[in-house]
Parts: structure tokens; sequence; C-alpha cells
């Protein structure tokens, strides 16, 4: 299968404000980029076939699965991983929360998860309960039972939400 | 897990489209969201040669409200804009539904209306992966000649579950085909064979929108779908119901289950049986019993067959009295 | 420190997608490693040709069973139960998936293209996959194995665990009403979120360095070395974080072997990674398993006796069956006191996928079985269900059948708490009788069910202790070597909190280095529910040490007893006097300065059972167990649709007896995550197979709860154990005990919103829809 003819590509992919400069096949994922190109491992790969939402990352601000988006498709788009999360070094209220409110265990869905919520904010400021869960469906998590995930994030809206009103 | 190689395209009009199908002569594969089409070739149940992604086509990602009061949706769509575009949309309520309850988030943001209602059929013995495929010699779907959902069948009993085609059948949605050159409505219940294995006699056309019509006074709809989470699950049974209302009585009704067979699966026969008749809960019942008669859910997918055919009967009930209670109000 | 509701140490690395897994790691020039798999149940092997594959351009190794070496692994290997696998197979395949070879190639793609390539040549032989079905005389052989002293008839007895005691006699006579029910629990799943991962590098100094997603490093290098035949100062597992286990990644797997194997022959690092559908299709699983079980009660419903008979379905080889029947035992003469017992459970093999614990391993089952029937007997007796188990309930003082004394015990003030807080007698009566009655025509039913569970506090098996060490930094901060692993649970966290209370620092100034077996001292690994207090236990004497040490030099450069100094925030001082103080930096200067270039070290080690020679005996469940036993008692409320037959758990309580809870928001975490796993248990999850067949091989398919089910919960502590500084302290299980409990309490709170009783899990409610 090596040396199959298989023509390269040099595209570029802006990921977290930075561009990167990748050579890709077609078939590549941008999930298979992320990771195994360009070393950037937090983004998760669990089940490859979008069940599982562990590989979510931001496209132009929404929650997707990067195991089913060709990494040529994320020409032009901005990318998030939850590497882009935290700026200079300092996390964000949300990061904070997941580890406050214990939200973290393993932490391999912890990712994924934490995408799929900035998505949710990006949308919708103030999700109610049903909302939160219904943002969060396709992130399996097997060791929280989702209750402190769900405290942690009803407690950024709620933070979020006064600091506001205080503004 | 890789995809098999391809080489990519991304045509940004639909001239350029029509030009590259022809100059592949079949030998390409249409991806628009990529949801379905990626983890089936991942799993190598499709390898194709080219790949054509029209993502890229501007003019396939909208919504519009036309002058005749028809809506015109993008193949291309996202789930989610659906939902958003639909919501509190009383007469399309249906459509707002299916949408909200497709995959899962991420799913709703990439998946689009086309690659929805253009899924492929799926068994628990078809969508496997390779190493599977190896224990077990190809079913009808996989180029062979036996069926491990309906021992002995002759034929594929697949089954679709794309949530979406229940509410635009309904809602009297046309597709619009891109046949060489030629663009050709069809109306949508119409581009199903009802074969598992081949499940789409679109031929070579490509999906380029949906075509809603304007909606009658007194149309409301709704749809219902049965998974055993809340939420994430393809429909292992669905029931979109239409009805128009016209001097407290059901002046039309249309219905079509998905996730029970092959096909989008149209209640025949149930306008006659309802015209003129009183609306009370027997009446529901009846209907809903016609409905429950004409579902054939085969072994092939998450659930007991005995319960997704239970499960219609009781949607259909449910959708029906919720519409009829909930119009006045 | 201790007590307290402390983030979790490791959860800024987690957040940031900084933690490196096993699957993260990345070496260079690394190979892809793919495995060939049985696509038969049961066959001979007459002959495997790689010769084509070896020549696909790109293929680095190829190892089948004849790289293998003649050695057999086990999840337990003792003269009763000799271990039974081969790493790759040998001459034979038992199920569909066992690993028949492995190939070593530059990409994923040449790495299948090479699997492809291998020819196989097979003679099937017969298979069986039904328990009932392989027991027979007329039977395919799975193992030429037989049990030595196997009495029954029965064909395919990987193991047999049987214990008796008491009057059965006379408990027959004394006995008022006696039960008899069978009941069946389903082939369910880990579903851990990380796949089975393991990345090997041989290194051009001989050592064969191994990153593993697992639960105990010093297990794995065990295994490893044995398997390998290399020495262990040979192997080094490093540590990575480890993205879930629930019990499912404590076995040697082949892929393990394969990449350390593969490495070897390459001298470049070989990465195996399975794919999610190999996991669900032929990796291990929890335990199906069918009891009969026969209670005998007097009036009053005071348990006389009981009589039963577990069959564990173990698949292909032995894995953790035969533990998993001994424990069952286990899981019977524990929460009541059984007066009277005639226990046989079978681990019977069968052409499927090996077995391995799951959270409980062998307590939901059991509590399923017994709990269930327990509610039965009550209602028959008309007893409600908190007065039977109190009844019933093992107190502080009682001896274990097998001489284990019951330590403390919360059970009674578990089921008292529980039905105080969620109102339990008024609410199961009310529900019941408008069951009864039919008087309920709502569509949505609620019920409210009670279940009890208790569980040990770790065991005796390899490796049977734990140590740490402490040691200083200039400034006086600290770093703790513990072989220790972190799977999610929480365990560095909590061993920072033990440091932090025993030398009075801030948990900021504690660094964790851990789960390395070059690195640290030996752990008996995150199993067996013994972590915490083994491993808890050595750092606190570690931190001891050092205390002591630092204490007793502080004494000399303050001039004082040390009895009269006391230490915060790496300051030691006077207690009358404050003012008079001297840093842990100062001290450690000194120290080195006056000793001869001592630095102070802190040294602690810990083992339970520590007069025991060895865990208890796996055939007739003889000789102590566990140093201690945690219980608990769950109530689940529930809402049944009685037109869709959905099941919804409204709240679960939990009132727990963990002994002392060292972090309480770690201890919610644990139960939160048992709940959730129990309820995906009780309602949806099911691995469905046909002939060896795994038909929901995905997260799709395999219905674990998402976020949409779940389920609230609250807690109830219920404090049996003070923390004392200076002893040591039964701090108990909390990571598997409360998975069984709510469970049943789900099982019987259907019932008494239905009136449907479930023998069989998963619940289902179809032919009582209204």
């Amino acid at each position: 299968m090596i040396n199959k003819g298989v023509k390269k590509r040099l595209i570029t992919l802006n990921i977290n404000d930075r561009d990167y400069h990748v050579i890709i096949d077609d078939r590549d994922t941008l999930l298979y980029i992320l990771r195994d190109k360009l070393m950037l491992t937090g983004t998760k790969d669990a089940c490859g076939v979008g069940e599982c939402g562990a590989c979510t990352v931001l496209v132009d601000g929404k929650a997707v699965l990067s195991c089913l988006m060709l990494a040529i498709d994320g020409q032009g788009k901005k990318i998030t991983t939850v590497e882009g999360l935290a700026k200079d070094g300092k996390l964000t209220d949300l990061q904070k929360a997941f580890i406050q409110y214990g939200a973290i265990q393993c932490g391999y869905c912890t990712s994924g998860m934490l995408m799929s919520v900035v998505g949710l904010f990006n949308t919708n400021p103030n999700p109610t309960k049903n909302d939160i869960k219904k943002a969060i469906e396709g992130n399996i998590c097997r060791c929280t039972g989702y209750n402190k995930i769900i405290d942690a994030i009803e407690a950024v809206k709620d933070k979020r939400l006064k600091d506001k009103n205080d503004r | 897990m890789q995809l098999p190689h391809f080489k990519y395209h991304a045509p940004r009009s639909i001239n350029t489209l029509n030009a590259l199908i022809e100059k592949m002569k079949g030998q390409a594969i249409i991806m628009a969201g990529g949801t379905e089409l990626i983890p089936r070739m991942k799993m190598r149940l499709i390898q194709p040669e080219n790949l054509i992604s029209i993502l890229k086509i501007k003019e396939l990602e909208h919504i519009k409200i036309k002058k005749d009061k028809k809506i015109e949706i993008g193949a291309t769509v996202r789930i989610d804009n659906l939902v958003n575009f639909f919501k509190e949309n009383r007469p399309f309520n249906a459509i707002f539904q299916a949408a909200n309850m497709v995959g899962s988030q991420q799913i709703r943001n990439m998946a689009t209306i086309g690659g929805n209602i253009l899924q492929n059929t799926r068994c628990k013995y078809y969508n496997r992966t390779l190493q599977w495929q190896n224990i077990m010699p190809p079913c009808h779907k996989r180029g062979g000649n036996i069926c491990y959902a309906v021992k002995n069948s002759k034929r594929c009993f697949a089954v679709y579950q794309g949530d979406m085609a229940a509410p635009l059948i309904v809602l009297n949605g046309k597709g619009e085909f891109l046949f060489d050159k030629n663009f050709i409505q069809k109306p949508l219940e119409d581009i199903f064979t009802g074969n598992g294995a081949m499940p789409f006699n679109v031929g070579k056309g490509v999906l380029i929108k949906f075509i809603l019509p304007q909606p009658e006074d007194g149309l409301i709809s709704t749809y219902k779908k049965y998974r055993i989470r809340d939420g994430m699950d393809f429909p292992i049974a669905g029931v979109a119901v239409a009805i128009k209302i016209k001097n407290k009585k059901i002046d039309d009704i249309k219905i079509c289950l998905i996730g029970v067979s092959s096909a989008p699966v149209v209640i025949k026969d149930i306008k006659d049986f309802i015209s003129e008749k009183k609306l009370t809960d027997k009446l529901i019942h009846e209907i809903s019993e016609i409905v429950y008669n004409q579902a054939h859910p085969v072994e092939n997918t998450d659930g007991d067959i005995n319960k997704r055919r239970y499960m219609i009967k009781q949607m259909t009930f449910e959708a029906i009295k919720e519409l009829i209670d909930g119009y006045d109000k | 420190m201790i007590g307290r509701r402390i983030p979790r140490i490791d959860g800024p690395i987690k957040a940031t997608g900084e933690a490196k897994y096993t699957t993260d790691i990345y070496l260079p020039d690394m190979l892809v490693a793919k495995m060939l798999r049985s696509p038969l149940p049961h066959a001979k092997i007459l002959n495997i040709d790689i010769s084509k594959a070896k020549k696909i351009p790109g293929v680095k190794a190829i190892i089948t069973g004849r790289d293998a070496w003649d050695i057999r692994h086990g999840f337990i290997e003792t003269p009763r139960y000799p271990a039974d696998q081969y790493c790759l197979a040998n001459d034979r395949v038992r199920y569909i998936g066992e690993e028949i070879a492995c190939v070593a190639a530059v990409d994923e793609d040449t790495a299948y293209e090479a699997i492809d390539a291998i020819k196989v040549t097979y003679e099937e032989l017969p298979a069986v996959f039904d328990i009932f079905e392989a027991i027979k005389p007329d039977a395919p052989d799975i193992h030429e194995f037989r049990l030595p002293d196997l009495i029954e008839p029965f064909k395919n007895v990987g193991g047999r665990c049987a214990n008796s005691f008491g009057d059965m006699e006379a408990a027959f006579k004394k006995a008022y009403l006696i039960r008899e029910d069978r009941f069946e629990t389903q082939l369910r799943t880990h579903c851990y979120l990380e796949p089975q991962a393991t990345v090997a590098y041989y290194d051009v100094n001989g050592k064969l360095n191994v990153w593993t997603s697992s639960m105990g490093v010093f297990r794995k290098r065990m295994h490893l070395s044995k398997i390998l035949h290399m020495p262990l100062s040979k192997i080094r597992i490093h540590k990575s974080w480890v993205g879930g286990a629930f019990g499912g990644k404590i076995d040697l797997f082949s892929h393990e072997f394969c990449t350390s194997l593969l490495s070897i022959k390459t001298g470049k690092p070989v990465k195996y990674v399975a794919e999610r559908d190999e996991i669900f299709s032929y990796f291990r699983h929890g335990q199906p398993m069918v009891i009969d079980l026969k209670t005998l009660v007097a009036k009053d419903g005071t348990i006389l006796g009981q009589i039963v008979r577990c069959y564990n379905n173990c698949g292909a080889y032995r894995g953790s069956g035969v533990v998993c029947i001994f424990l069952c035992w286990g899981f019977i003469i524990l929460p009541y006191r059984i007066p009277t017992l005639d226990y046989i459970g079978y681990s019977i093999y069968t052409n499927n996928p090996v077995r391995a614990p799951q959270k409980g391993h062998g307590a939901p089952q059991v509590r399923f079985a017994v709990e269930s029937q327990l509610d039965i007997i009550a209602e028959e007796l008309g007893i409600d269900p908190i007065e039977i188990r109190l009844k019933n309930a093992r107190q502080k003082g009682d001896i274990l059948p097998n001489g284990d004394t019951i330590k403390n015990a919360g059970l009674i003030e578990c089921i008292e708490e529980i039905e105080k807080k969620t109102d339990f007698r008024k609410k199961y009566s009310k529900n019941l009788k408008e069951v009864k009655q039919y008087k309920n025509n709502t569509r949505f039913r609620r019920g409210i069910g009670i279940g009890v569970s208790s569980y040990f506090t770790g065991t005796l098996i390899y490796p049977h202790n734990s140590a740490a060490i402490i040691k200083f930094n200039d400034d006086g901060t600290v770093q703790c070597y513990t072989g220790a692993l972190d799977i999610g649970q929480g365990a560095e966290t909590i061993l920072a909190q033990i440091i932090a209370e025993e030398l009075s620092i801030d948990i900021k100034d504690i660094e964790i280095i851990a789960g390395d077996t070059d690195n640290t001292p030996v752990d008996i690994g995150s199993w067996i529910s013994g972590l915490t207090y083994v491993t808890g236990n050595a750092v606190k004497k570690a931190s001891e040490d050092a205390r002591k040490q630092l204490l007793s030099s502080a004494a000399i450069y303050l001039n004082v007893h040390m009895d009269s100094l006391d230490m915060r925030d790496r300051i030691i001082f006077v207690k009358d006097n404050p003012e008079r103080s001297i840093t842990f930096s100062k001290v450690l200067e000194n120290h080195i300065r006056d000793h001869k270039g001592d630095p102070i070290i802190g040294k602690g080690f810990f083992r339970g059972l520590k007069d025991a020679e060895h865990g208890p005996s796996l055939k007739n469940a003889k000789g102590a167990w566990s140093d201690s036993y945690a219980f608990d008692a769950q109530v689940a409320e529930v809402e049944v649709d009685m037109h869709t037959g959905k099941i919804k758990v409204i709240k679960a309580t939990t009132a727990h007896d963990c002994g002392f809870p060292i972090n309480p928001l770690l201890v919610e975490g644990q139960i939160d995550g048992q709940v959730s796993m129990a309820a995906g248990q009780a309602l949806s999850e099911e691995i469905i197979m046909e002939k060896g067949i795994t038909l929901n091989p995905s997260f799709l398919e395999y219905k674990l709860p998402i976020a949409t089910e779940m389920v609230e919960n609250d807690y109830i502590d219920i404090i049996t154990e003070e923390y004392k500084k200076g002893h040591h302290f039964h701090t108990k299980e909390v990571g598997e005990g409360y998975v069984s409990g709510i469970l049943a309490a789900i099982a019987n709170a259907v019932y008494n919103a239905t009136g449907v009783r479930a023998k069989r899990l998963p619940i289902r409610i179809i032919n009582n829809l209204s």
C-alpha cells in the first residue's frame, strides 16, 4: 500500500489562531492530522466513527467531530482544539469549573466535552439543563455519570450571566 | 481507523459539479456532511475512487422562502440550521421535531438535510468493519446472496432510518435532482426503491434542493421518534403526521413511518377511512391500528421488533391526539 | 486536608489536553501493529502462511504462536487453576477474535494489507456458546483440562468454588417460607473511553520500555517478564494517564505481548491501539451469570439459610471467571447474616470471548438476585423491605464464616438514614397498594426500591503490597514516589491529601511521582478495591516517618523535646511558643550537615491481611479475605411510562459507610459513575451475541447511558471510622461497591411501580404495557 502513487497536497489549517502548513493525503481526517501530524493530542480518538464525541473540536465556533471531517475541508476555517482554550497559560472559567466541580475523572472525554460546551455557549449563553444535556448527548463519559459535568456547566452559566448583569 | 484513499474534488458551482460528474463516468461519490458516508468508508463498505464534496457550492446551503411562499431548502443546509429555522413553526413543526432529534449536537452541526435523506439503509449485519465482514460471508447488501436478518430471504431488509424523510414526505416535499444538466423534481416518496440493498432510484441524479409547498390553512404536523436512549440514537421507529383541519374535522391527513422498513412507509387508505368521521379517541385508535398494520419491522437494528411495531401504534395515537388537542390552543 | 473537597491535582493537565495517555505516545520511527484474529469460534489451526505478507514493502515483522514459546498466561495461575491461554493462538482457536498473528508495519494501511495476506488453514470444530449446553455430556471439549475434584457430570467446567456451613436440615425444619428463583444477568462491558493501547520500545541497551493503558504497572511487568522470558529488571512500564478501566485493563492482553516482541524483533517502537469494534467484539467483558437462589426464612423474615448455585459463562479461557465465582460467595455472606449456606459456583468454558472483572465483579449479579428475592419474600411475609433488611443486616463484631471480623459496619445506620431521607416506607406502601388494586390508571407510575450491598477492601493477590518514599527538595517541598496508577478515580489526589495532612503542608507543595516500575516502589495497583487503603497507608507511614525525622532533628536545633513541636506550612515550631521555629529547609540543611550527608527520606509500606500467608482459597472460600468491609444502602426512585415501557431513574440515593471519606468530592464522583453504570445495566446495556459474534459492537448500539439518561444523585455519609493522625486507618472501599445495591434497587423500584418483577437484566416491560 505504501507509495501507491497517492498524490499529496500542501494545505494550510488555522488551528488555535496559528497557521499550520501540512502535507496531507486527501483521505486524511482532521483528527488524524491533529494527532498524528501536529501532535495536538489533546483531541482524543476513541471510536473513529462519530459515536463518542472524544474528538470534538470547534470549526468556526461550532462543535464538530474531527474523526468525520476531512482535513482538506478544514481549509479557510477557524479550528479550535482543547489546546486553544487556555490563553497565556490561564485556564478559562469553564476549565476551572470542570476541575473545581469534579467534572473530570479519567479525563479522556474531557477535551471533547469542553469543546461541546464551548460550542453550546457560543450559540446559547443561557441554556437550560435540558439544553446542556442535549449539547453533550454525543459526548460519552463513563466515569462521572455526567452529574458533576452538568453541575460545572451550570455554574459557569450562572457566573457568566451574573457577571454580565453586574457590568 | 483511516479512510481508504480517494481523490478529493470540491467544485464551487453546480456547473463544475456537473462537469466533474460527467468526467468521472460514475466513478465518484458525492459527499456533503460526511457523517454517514465516512463511517461506511472507514468500514470499507464503499471505497470510491473519487469523492466529490459539495460543501463549497454556495447555492446549496441556503433556505429560502420564495415569493409563492414555497420553501426551498438547499441540499447542504445543516440539520442544526433546520432546527433554528423551523423552531416555533406550527405547520412545519414535524421538521423541527425530527431535526432536533437527529444524532448528537455535533452530528446536527455537520450533517446536511440532503445527506440525511440520502443516507444508506442500515443493518446490524451490514454496518460492520472489514474484520467483522471476514467472519461472515457477504449478505445481499455486500454483494452476496444471504440475509442474516431475515433467514432465507432473497432480498435485503436493511432499514431506512433517515429522520428527516418522514416529515418532508408528509408535508408533500419534493426533491430537485440534477440529471445530466436537467433539473427534475420528484415527490420525495418516489425516490425510494424499498430494496434495502439499493435504496434509492435516483440513478446518477444529484440532489440539489427540497421544495416544500406553501402550507395550507389548518396544516399542522408533528414527528415522534422511538429510540432506546433519549438522544444520539437512530430511530428504530418513527412517525410523522400532517393533518389539515377544516371546520373542526380532519380534512386531510398524511402519515409516514421510518425505521421500520427499507424505505419510508406512506400509510395507505387513511384519508378515505377518516373522511367526514367525528374526531374521537376511538377514531384515533382506529387510525393507529391501520398504521400498525402497515408497519413490518424486522430484527436488524436496536430493540425488539414487537416493541418497535407497538411503538408505531402508540406514537401514531399520541401524535394525532397531540395535534388535535393542541389545535385550538 | 483530609475529609475536604479538594479538586483533583491532575485537573489542569486533563482540562488542557496536556495529559499524555498511552494513545498519545508517539515515538520517532514508530511502527503500527495490527492483529489477525480468528474468524471461527472453535477450530484447529493447521497452517499459518505468512510468506506473502512478509514480502509486502513496509512490513517489518510478523509474529505468530510459533514465536510465542510455549508459555501460557492466566488472570490467576495456581496449581488448581494453571494458566490456560496463549498470547497468540498455538494450534487451536477457541473464540471468534482470538489473536493469531500480529504485524508491525510502517503504517496502518500496510499493516492491514499484511493481515489480509496471511493465510490460515483451519479445521473447524464444533462450538458451544451457552453454559447449559456446554456442561452437557455430548458438548464439545473446549479444553483438555479437568477439575480433579469435580463431582458433577458436567463438561467444560473451568472452575468450581464450593462452601457450606451450618445445619441445613435444621434450617429446613425451622423455615416458615422457602423461596426459589432463577435470576440472570446479561453480558455487559466496561466502555472505558480510552481504547486498549500499548507502545513498546526495546532500546539499544536491551531494555523494554512499555506504555500501556492499564490498572497497575507492577502486575503488567510481572506478566510480561514471565511471558517474554525476560528479567524484571529489563522491563520498564512507564507511567501514562489512563482513560478509564473499570476492571477491563488488569489482565495481560495479547497486544501487550505482541508489541513487546515486535519491538524486540525490529528494534523500533511499536504501537497498537485497538479499534472500538474490536474492543466490543473480542476484548474482555464482564461476566454474565445465572443464579439459582433458594432462601429459607423464618416468619419474622430472619434468613435461616440459603442454597445458591452460580453458573458463570467465563468464555473460552478461564480469565477472572474463577475469581468471580469465589467473589459471588463473598457477596452472599455479606451484607446479611447467613447462618446456613450451601454454595457452589461454576465457571464454565464456552466459545465466547474471555471475561474480566468489571466494577463489582460478581456483586451486581448476586445483589440483583438476593435483593430482588428478599423483596419478594418480604411481600409474601407482609414485612416491609426496610424491616427485613434491618433484621438480617451485618453488624460490627460479626465474624464471617471464613474467620474475618467485621471491624466496623454502618449498615444499620445506612438503612435507617436512607429510609428517613427518602421517606421510603410511605412511598413504597402507597405505590404497592395502587399497583395491587389496579387503581393507578395514570400513564406514568412511580416506584421506589432499595438495595443493600457490601464490598471488601483489598485482598492478597500479586503484588500484595504497596510502598512509598517521601523525599524533600532543599526548600522543604515534597516529592512522593508511589507505584500507584491513577486510572481516573483520583489516586494521586488522595495520596497528596494524606501527605499534606501528615506533614501539615499545602497540597501545592507536593509532587506525586507515580506508576513507573523503574522509578517508584511497588504498588498493588488500582484494582481489587484496595488502593486507598493499602497505598494510602503506605504513603501515610512514609509521611509519618519523614515527619518523625524532621521533628527529631528540629528538636535538636530548637533545643526542646520533639513532643513539644508541631509543624505547619513547612515550618516546625514549639507548640507553646510558635515564635521559636525553624523551616523545613533549614532543618534539612542542618541534618545533611550533621549526619554525614543524610537527607531526610521517609519510607513506608503496607500490606492488607498482614497475618495471612496468602489470599482466600478459590476452591472452598476458606481463609482470610479482607481487612475491612464497606457497606451501603441505596434507594432508587423510578418513573415508568406504561404506554411505552420506558423506565427512567428519577433519583438515586446512596447511604454509604466507606470508612473515612478522605475526599468527599471524589467519593461522590465514584458514586455518580457507579449509579450511572448500574442504571445502564438495569435498563439498557447488553452485549448481544449470536454464535460468538457480537452484533452491537459500538457506542451507538451498546446502549450505555448518555447525558440525557443522567440520574440525579443524593448522598448520605455514614462515617464509622475516624481518621487519626499517627494510626493506620480504615478507609474502606468506595470504587465498586455502589454499582450493586442501586442495580437491585432499580429492579425493586420497577416492581413497586408496575408489579413487574425482573428476573433477567436489562429490565424489559414489553408484555405488560397498558
